[in-house]
């Protein structure tokens, strides 16, 4: 449906997108994921034909977003970063005015703007003026504006920033019930968003594509080594001994935050895939310690995102 | 085609619904009533004392003065100089806006072209200065239950106020779309109508040079309107004005085109 090759966007001497590739098949959500900075509007905004690409091309629908531009755009439901909305029109007018430029004829447009604001939940604001509305009403009403063509394909840029957290998931159940028959690429800088959202991530940093990955394959990319934490009562150094005694660990170390009086946690890398939970358990309880907590600790998408940035950075940097 | 009438009559709505097209319809209103009530004032003056001097003289009374040709070529004139300010201030809002709220870019990824966007804010300014032209008929229409007047003049006076302020908003919208900055898009729409209508007094010092003169008059704005307020059609007069519209629009067409926000 949506087809990335090679683009790279130049603002003077500096290069904004270098060289990004990716593809989007129908039906599928996209996350856009990066630090701010990173190029993700950018590619958005060629995207939507309203930046012209340095080199490199991108189809939408089929079209080259560059030399059919009328053609593809009319695919796209767009919502640009920040939002921008007309503060003097009412909400209905407004959509009224962008179904009409969207192609949305005279007959189908009222219907059109009262099922966007319906699937929007805006329609009790209908007819108040946008400069009144609060920050999460606008949001909404950047997405009514988005569907009211009915497009095959929805770029959202940002959509949940500078929300409060239940206007978040608010919004975020709104771009999920959206996407079930569309095909849409959501930019954030927010993992939990991407991960809650996508099917598909892909991450960019300084303009380039750091990793293409659908959300659990990329867990599990990144996390080659097994990593225990372990939490139990007793002598601190005489725990500390059994735990680097049990198997073959790599690292050992003490970690703050004992839940109850006298126990202390530690964090347990096995340098490898293979799994120790069994064996640590046992040689605790085995040298006389109580054993309160095992768990296996899997990389937050958190983790794994500063991980990727910085891996990248130190590539560069030599 | 359908594109311009969705963005013309949104720009409508928004001049109507706020302060500035009525701020413009006032001023507009206010100074014209001025110029006409002194100029008719004098007009009736002169009138008088040429009368008396040809009834002292044993004369028939002198049938030169012509109301249409002192009184309402006049005032298309003065009318001219009003647009002058009134322009930059309908212009100024119409891309800068766009520009500095972003939604420049929702406009610019809808389905619709560059050219159908400018067109229609283009024909939305254009009909507010056609509304204004139209209030003030009110002049030579209460001129011509005093006096006999000439028709001609009048419509061909009109005509050239709306080629010259079409020639005047291309160049406001073309300042608009470049900045951010509406108080910017003004001065700088302003200072060069300024400067184009002033090309026409440095002909009149008559110390440039015989060449120039003639290319400065060919430019300036003023000289070429003169002509159709004294009932003058003349169809280069009109070609000056179109072309300089087109060429406004063609060059906003670029920066449209070129958009790096």
């Amino acid at each position: 449906m949506i087809e990335v090759q090679n683009l790279t966007k130049q603002y003077g001497e500096i290069t904004a997108v270098n060289g990004i590739s990716f593809r989007v098949e129908k039906g599928e959500i996209l996350g856009l994921l990066g630090p701010n900075g990173a190029g993700k509007s950018t590619t958005m905004k060629i995207l939507t034909g309203f930046l012209p690409a340095t080199s490199g091309q991108a189809l939408v629908a089929g079209h080259n977003v560059a030399t059919e531009s009328l053609q593809a755009r009319r695919h796209i439901g767009y919502m640009p970063e920040n939002t921008p909305l007309y503060p003097n029109m009412t909400v209905r007018r407004y959509l009224t005015f962008m179904a009409s430029l969207k192609g949305v004829t005279a007959r189908e447009r009222s219907r059109a703007v009262a099922a966007a604001m319906e699937s929007t939940g805006t329609t009790h604001v209908a007819n108040r003026l946008i400069k009144h509305l609060s920050k999460g009403y606008r949001q909404r009403v950047g997405l009514a504006q988005a569907i009211v063509s009915d497009p095959d394909i929805l770029i959202l840029d940002e959509p949940t920033i500078g929300l409060d957290p239940t206007q978040i998931i608010e919004i975020r159940h709104l771009i999920s019930a959206m996407a079930q028959r569309r095909t849409v690429i959501l930019s954030s800088h927010i993992l939990p968003e991407v991960s809650e959202v996508c099917e598909r991530v892909v991450i960019i940093n300084r303009g380039q594509v750091v990793a293409s990955e659908t959300t659990k394959g990329l867990a599990r990319q990144l996390q080659k080594t097994q990593q225990v934490l372990i939490e139990a009562r007793g002598d601190r150094v005489a725990i500390e001994k059994v735990l680097r005694e049990a198997a073959p660990v790599r690292a050992v170390t003490f970690e703050r935050g004992g839940t109850a009086e006298g126990s202390h946690r530690f964090r347990v890398d096995s340098g490898s895939e293979h799994d120790l939970r069994a064996e640590l358990a046992r040689a605790v309880v085995g040298a006389g310690h109580d054993l309160l907590h095992l768990e296996e600790h899997t990389l937050s998408l958190e983790e794994i995102f500063v991980q990727l940035i910085r891996t990248e950075s130190k590539r560069e940097a030599a | 085609m359908r594109n311009v009438w969705h963005i013309y009559r949104r720009e409508i709505g928004t001049f109507f619904t706020t302060p500035m097209a009525y701020v413009v319809m006032t001023l507009f209103t206010i100074i014209a009533n001025v110029f006409f009530y002194v100029r008719t004032t004098q007009f009736v003056q002169e009138y008088a004392n040429a009368t008396l001097m040809a009834q002292m003289r044993g004369m028939p009374p002198d049938m030169n003065f012509n109301a249409t040709e002192l009184i309402v070529a006049f005032m298309f004139y003065q009318m001219g100089v009003v647009l002058l300010f009134l322009v930059p201030m309908l212009t100024m809002r119409l891309f800068a806006e766009e520009n500095q709220m972003g939604t420049i870019e929702l406009l610019l990824t809808c389905p619709v072209r560059d050219i159908e966007v400018i067109l229609g804010k283009f024909l939305a300014a254009l009909s507010v200065c056609a509304v204004v032209f139209a209030i003030s008929i009110v002049y030579p229409l209460w001129l011509s239950f005093q006096t006999a007047l000439e028709t001609g003049p009048i419509l061909t006076g009109y005509l050239g106020l709306l080629l010259l302020a079409s020639a005047f908003v291309g160049i406001g919208i073309f300042f608009s779309s470049i900045t951010e900055n509406q108080i910017v898009a003004g001065a700088l729409t302003f200072a060069t109508l300024l400067f184009l209508w002033l090309l026409a007094a440095l002909v009149q010092t008559n110390t440039v040079e015989s060449g120039l003169t003639e290319f400065l008059s060919s430019a300036s704005i003023i000289l070429r309107f003169q002509n159709f307020a004294q009932g003058v059609v003349n169809l280069g007069d009109a070609l000056y004005y179109l072309s300089v519209t087109g060429f406004a629009l063609f060059l906003t067409v670029n920066v449209l085109d070129s958009k790096v926000h």
